[in-house]
């Protein structure tokens, strides 16, 4: 018994140095092995197991001085690029705010609401930052069903707003990080465990088509295939890659299929392509884009289109504050606002990617991945219909447009995002050694004793 | 032979990624062909050793794995990147240069009495 504490001690002893708790348990793994390794070799000299113990402690070095080289490579790093990049767009959208106070509106009111919808936003952030993001993969079927209950209760007592529950679609864009970690808990659940997380989709892709928020439906679709095809290449369902691929492809081709051939498709993807074939119904708003970017200039105030010279861009395009913002700015100020903006928001977005792809845990890189792609999506969807091309509504520009509540949604999944970067190199997933381990026929999971007369 | 401690430690780094670019070993792996290949001249203490492989590791020099390939144990096997490589190829030209200039300096003795 005593080699035990002895060897304990040790342990602990290092462990107190380091303050990232969750690292503790991969580093006791490592080192007890080691002690062990190192004992059986002075055993095997013939050294009896209590020195040898001994022994191999001692060869291991101080506890404290080891413990604290440790603690200073394993401390959170808050992730500073990402931090600073989000501070500068959010500037950047109170900086536009300030120069965009269209006469027709009230712009300091516009100004103020901006800037304390921003203060609110940095302090979800934070609030998020701060909790651990592994309770996504912890209890992912509890925030699901939180986040449906939250949606349906925001329909019940809100009414639609030209036909949708604006308050309820904002949620929306939460899906796909609660998706990430209702993958993760699938892992080697097999094809079931595909199925599941299919209907997990279904049911929030059904909501999304309730609301009516076709571009969040998209959004969600594209997010959720991205993470279910990583985790599936990343065999994390232990299934024959191929087959599993399929049964997520083909009810989709499926479906795709159907959609298309309704011919509802055909007719916007046509209007989004050539507004002008109605200029004055469906494709009003692509055409006045169009009209209005046509006289811009690169650097400096645009010319209006002939037949409107008398009116204000405003009255031109409604939605300039937010759903138009960047065709707006691109008239008021030239291109180059554009440019800047647009770089920024791509330096961003790559950079997060970037990260992404450093995760060493796979939570970490479910979420990671889903939480970027929501805010990139969001970004290709809003310049795609501010330069005209208005296949789908857009969502709002990222920590820029003034639309409010979204803002608020994707702090949140910065503070997500954050939280992941900041402490996600010390996450492991847990299962994969422990079940490896268990090399014993007996063996005790979910429940279940399972004797394995297979094993020797 | 035990050499000072100062002139080991620079060269700690280099030596594990050498052994890492033969094959994926696990800590005490090291310590031993270490040992082993240096006939002893090294013998390396697992409190430095653990430190410095989570640093390489952190800075994408060396990555792990869990396996249990020679043993019923689970072992935190560590691989080394192509950065360590570069790396290591880094060290190893530092390490020549340094080694070269203090061999001529030992030798410069020599070679000057034999001009003489």
């Amino acid at each position: 018994m005593q080699k035990h504490t002895k060897t304990k001690q040790y342990l602990d002893a290092i462990c107190n140095q380091i303050r990232c708790k969750k690292i503790h348990g991969e580093i006791y793994e490592e080192i007890e092995n080691h002690i062990n390794d190192q004992k059986e070799a002075f055993k095997s000299q013939g050294i009896d197991d209590e020195t040898a113990t001994l022994k191999a402690i001692e060869q291991m070095g101080d506890p404290i001085m080891v413990g604290t080289e440790l603690d200073r490579t394993h401390r959170p790093k808050p992730e500073w690029s990402i931090i600073g990049l989000t501070f500068l767009l959010l500037l950047t959208g109170i900086f536009i705010r300030i120069f965009t106070s269209p006469q027709d509106f009230n712009g300091l009111e516009l100004f103020y609401r901006q800037l304390i919808f921003t203060i609110v936003g940095i302090g979800l952030m934070a609030l998020c930052y701060y909790i651990d993001f592994t309770f996504i993969g912890k209890y992912p079927k509890t925030i699901f069903l939180l986040l449906v209950g939250l949606i349906i209760f925001l329909m019940a007592i809100s009414r639609p707003i030209n036909g949708r529950y604006i308050y309820a679609s904002y949620l929306l864009l939460l899906f796909p990080t609660s998706f990430a970690g209702t993958v993760y808990s699938m892992r080697n659940k097999g094809y079931p465990g595909i199925i599941l997380c299919g209907l997990f989709f279904a049911v929030s892709f059904a909501i999304s088509i309730i609301i009516p928020s076709i571009t969040s439906s998209l959004l969600l679709a594209l997010c959720c295939l991205v993470v279910l095809t990583m985790a599936i290449l990343k065999n994390w369902f232990r299934v024959k890659t191929l087959y599993a691929l399929l049964l997520v492809y083909l009810p989709m081709a499926v479906s795709l299929f159907m959609i298309f051939s309704s011919g509802i498709v055909w007719k916007r993807i046509t209007l989004a392509f050539s507004p002008f074939i109605d200029p004055m119904g469906a494709g009003y708003m692509a055409t006045r884009t169009k009209q209005l970017l046509s006289g811009a200039k690169f650097i400096g105030q645009g010319t209006l289109p002939e037949n409107f010279q008398q009116l204000s861009p405003v009255q031109i395009l409604p939605g300039i504050n937010n759903d138009f913002l960047l065709t707006y700015i691109i008239h008021r100020f030239g291109w180059f606002t554009f440019m800047i903006v647009v770089a920024l928001l791509s330096v961003f977005i790559i950079r997060a990617f970037v990260l992404c792809t450093k995760q060493k845990s796979i939570l970490g890189l479910f979420v990671s991945t889903a939480a970027t792609l929501t805010i990139a999506i969001q970004t290709v969807f809003y310049v795609l219909t501010n330069l005209g091309f208005q296949l789908f509504a857009p969502l709002s520009l990222p920590f820029i447009s003034q639309s409010s509540s979204y803002l608020l949604i994707n702090m949140c999944l910065i503070g997500i995002l954050l939280s992941v970067f900041r402490t996600g190199y010390f996450i492991k997933d847990k299962e994969g050694s422990k079940k490896s381990t268990t090399n014993s026929f007996v063996k005790f999971e979910d429940g279940k004793l399972i004797i394995d007369f297979h094993t020797h | 032979m035990a050499i000072e401690k100062s002139l080991l430690n620079g060269s700690t780094t280099m030596l594990i990624l050498k052994l890492l670019e033969d094959k994926d070993m696990y800590g005490y792996q090291m310590i031993e062909e270490l040992s082993k290949k240096s006939d002893d001249t090294f013998a390396l203490k697992a409190g430095t050793l653990y430190p410095l492989l989570h640093n390489l590791e952190q800075q994408g020099m060396v990555c792990s794995y869990d396996d249990n390939a020679d043993c019923a144990r689970v072992r935190k096997y560590y691989n080394i990147t192509k950065k360590g490589k570069g790396l290591l190829a880094d060290k190893k030209a530092e390490w020549q240069t340094y080694s070269s200039a203090v061999n001529r300096v030992l030798q410069g003795g020599a070679t000057l009495a034999e001009a003489y």
